[in-house]
């Protein structure tokens, strides 16, 4: 992989990781749907409750806004792409809401959520990266039930 | 929010212009309006914030005045929620409807510093309607999703956006949920994530297909788009699961905003997800491009179809014994996608031993290719809505009889009607009426009343050790040799079947499940409940597309009557031309209590 540019956004990764660890997990108006999920069709973003995938998700928001849905996860989330790309947040948000299938490809050293992870990175030789991170996987994944946070310094320390 | 003192002080445009305006379809369709019940005229929108005159639900005009009020009134501490910056789709339309007007010479600017950040964000490239298949173990995803997705220009389309409306229980109980649910309890609202949160709760989690439909829009309409999305975003709506449900806000989003597409005339009755697909194609050339994204399940039968018969072997002998020590790098990924569907958090502890000698195991592994199943698209599939008339002969000892039979489904799909579009092993009816007409005794009766019906049945595969299931509510009239009047009886009943089933070839389905079904007649003999249970097995053969044909065989014991055994076999064809019309035959023999009856029936079928 490209070394130098890797290694300078690394090293501002594991900055901004270590210096703002500080988040407060507060998900206003969303809770009580005791596992049931929506009514209806919609069953949408709830799901994710029951995995505390939801509310890492809000925690990088910060509504202000009147009644607030799409204040709160447009105004200030990373749904747009390219704007975001590398900041901690995304990343972080990106290894828990992916975990699972994250670890699966990191095994197997490819596919689709582990090129994403390389695009949020900065890595443009995937092939590489996702060989490196297969070499590492028992560094990566180094005890069981670690936090996405966790996941992240590891990935981002395997890279240096 | 505005006096009449401040509105005095402004001229409005002329009159006529926004008489003409007020009722144009492009400004009640930002409002949101709709032809309800009696054809009334209203907008959905139940958030009061949505409108600025507090006539606004009802008169767009009222509506219309107090918008464009707004956008000239001088800009608060919070520039923010300023008209201009909380109705930008609004903005844009009447800027430009009213081009020239000196209403506009004194327009304050209040730099909408949230709605920029959500226009850059957004992504503007293409938009999907995405629609998410079957859930059969959620009766809230049973009849599957649909939402949007935005694309910008990143290749990977997990960092796309998608739009979702769904509704925010206030509660967890189960019973008041499902009510709540459908009388509109629950507040609804649009609300954006990553895609690859919904691919990981669809394709992964709950193991679901999507089909992506690509909308073949202009920038400026896919402009129009997202600043409508953005106004409807900051309100709500109140949560109705057959009619404002999710599948119909997001076509009604797409209406609002651009209005040369007509999807509705008024709000329907009801409206399923799989239709409101269909409805797409009623706009010619809306469609671009079709695309597919498996399921969990779906990749790892791939992957297993790739393996050779020794690795297959391999797996299914790991897999049965749970010993994980293979060296084989496809088996190792089909070992890991087996524990990833059963879910099942005992094996956490094989599945982090499988990943690590994963790790450790070179090659390319199982193939992640999936061939799209474009029999399944939902847009292909017959109309869910089926009309079936016809005449059936019984028999029952000596007495003959001819009834003739009208039927009517609200949705969707059962086990003979035409696969194409639908899953093969998934029956749903929801809503079905039936009437019976006795000529001679010159009568008529309800046939059945019946609420739902679903069987999913799980062909047994290695990867997918899944249980089939029956359910079934509703009222029916149905023959034992118990009835009062020796026909047949009225009963209400919900019944439930578990059991397996095997698909030996690709286009032949065997089941067997044990049912029970307690049921209530005030025409049984003796005691006026019974409870019924016993196996049914059956076998389902596609011929070929449109033409099918099963043969049922089913016992049951009744607790409740002295000759407890009954037996009935049953042979159904149905063939169906261009997924809209056709005919089925029946013949059925039941046996109980030494007598018989044999009945023959035909009818025709209509999908609408």
């Amino acid at each position: 992989m490209k070394n130098t540019q890797l290694a300078a956004l690394t090293l501002a990764l594991i900055i901004t990781l270590t210096t703002t660890s500080a988040h407060a997990v507060k998900i206003a108006g969303r809770a009580n749907t005791g596992g049931y999920g929506a009514a209806g069709c919609g069953l949408g973003s709830i799901v994710f409750q029951e995995n505390n995938k939801l509310q890492i998700f809000a925690a990088t928001t910060n509504g202000t806004f009147g009644s607030q849905t799409f204040g709160i996860t447009f105004g200030t989330s990373n749904c747009g792409g390219e704007s975001m790309l590398g900041s901690k947040e995304m990343v972080e948000q990106y290894i828990s809401a992916n975990q699972n299938m994250l670890k699966n490809e990191i095994s197997r050293g490819n596919g689709e959520t582990l090129n994403g992870l390389a695009d949020l990175i900065g890595a443009n030789n995937r092939e590489q990266f996702g060989n490196h991170l297969k070499s590492n996987y028992s560094k990566i994944f180094a005890k069981s039930n670690q936090t996405s946070a966790e996941t992240a310094n590891n990935i981002l320390s395997v890279l240096y | 929010m505005l006096g009449t003192d401040r509105a005095g002080a402004v001229e409005l445009p002329g009159r006529p212009r926004l008489e003409m305006l007020a009722k144009s379809p492009a400004w009640k369709g930002l409002l949101q309006y709709q032809n309800g019940w009696h054809r009334m005229e209203e907008s959905e929108v139940d958030g009061e914030s949505f409108f600025l005159s507090p006539d606004g639900k009802k008169d767009p005009r009222a509506e219309l005045e107090a918008t464009l009020l707004a956008f000239v009134a001088p800009v608060g501490p919070e520039p923010d929620s300023h008209a201009i910056c909380r109705f930008p789709a609004r903005f844009e339309l009447l800027k430009q409807e009213l081009a020239n007007d000196p209403f506009w010479k004194n327009l304050p600017a209040p730099g909408c510093k949230n709605l920029e950040n959500y226009r850059t964000r957004m992504q503007n490239r293409k938009v999907s309607v995405v629609f998410t298949s079957y859930h059969p173990g959620s009766a809230a995803s049973v009849f599957g999703h649909s939402f949007l997705k935005f694309s910008g220009s990143n290749e990977n389309e997990l960092f796309d956006t998608g739009i979702n409306f769904s509704a925010n229980p206030t509660t967890g109980n189960p019973a008041l949920y499902a009510l709540y649910g459908l009388i509109g309890v629950f507040p609804s609202t649009f609300s954006a994530l990553p895609f690859y949160y919904k691919v990981r709760e669809y394709n992964d989690s709950e193991s679901r297909d999507l089909w992506l439909y690509e909308l073949n829009l202009t920038p400026g309409q896919i402009d129009r788009l997202i600043l409508h999305l953005w106004e409807l975003g900051n309100t709500h709506f109140r949560y109705y699961y057959f009619n404002e449900n999710c599948s119909y806000q997001i076509l009604r989003a797409l209406e609002g905003a651009l209005p040369e597409f007509r999807f509705f005339t008024s709000r329907p009755i009801y409206l399923i997800p799989s239709e409101s697909i269909k409805a797409l194609y009623e706009v010619p050339g809306l469609v671009r491009d079709v695309r597919y994204r498996p399921s969990l399940l779906k990749t790892a039968l791939a992957g297993y179809q790739g393996l050779s018969p020794n690795q297959q072997q391999e797996f299914k002998q790991q897999a049965t014994q749970k010993t994980f020590q293979s060296s084989d790098p496809a088996v190792l990924d089909l070992l890991i996608d087996a524990i990833d569907l059963k879910k099942d958090p005992e094996f956490s502890n094989e599945k982090e031993k499988l990943l690590q000698r994963r790790a450790q195991t070179e090659g390319p592994g199982a193939s992640r290719e999936v061939i799209p199943p474009v029999e399944e698209r939902p847009d292909l599939g017959h109309r869910s809505g089926r009309m079936r008339l016809g005449s059936e002969w019984t028999r029952i000892g000596q007495s003959v009889r001819w009834n003739h039979l009208i039927q009517a489904r609200a949705a969707h799909h059962d086990l003979l009607d035409p696969t194409e579009g639908y899953p093969r092993h998934l029956h749903i009816d929801f809503g079905r009426v039936g009437l019976r007409i006795q000529p001679e005794a010159n009568r008529v009766l309800v046939d059945e009343l019946t609420l739902v019906e679903l069987t999913a049945l799980s062909p047994h595969h290695p990867l997918n050790p899944g249980w089939s299931y029956s359910v079934n509510v509703g009222f029916k009239r149905s023959w034992t040799p118990d009835c009062l009047n020796g026909l047949d009886c009225p009963r209400f009943a919900l019944g439930g079947g578990i059991g397996k089933a095997a698909s030996f070839l690709e286009k032949q389905t065997l089941y067997t499940l044990f049912q029970f079904e307690p049921a209530y007649s005030s025409a049984f003999f003796g005691s006026k409940w019974k409870l019924e249970i016993g196996p049914v097995a059956g076998l389902i053969w596609e011929w070929v597309p449109g033409f099918k044909s099963r043969i049922e065989a089913r016992t049951r014991y009744d607790f409740t009557v002295s000759a407890p055994w009954q037996h009935s076999l049953k042979l159904e064809n149905r063939i169906v031309f261009r997924n809209r019309f056709g005919f089925d035959f029946l013949l059925q023999r039941d046996l109980g209590n030494s007598q018989t009856r044999d009945s023959v029936g035909l009818n025709g079928l209509f999908y609408f």
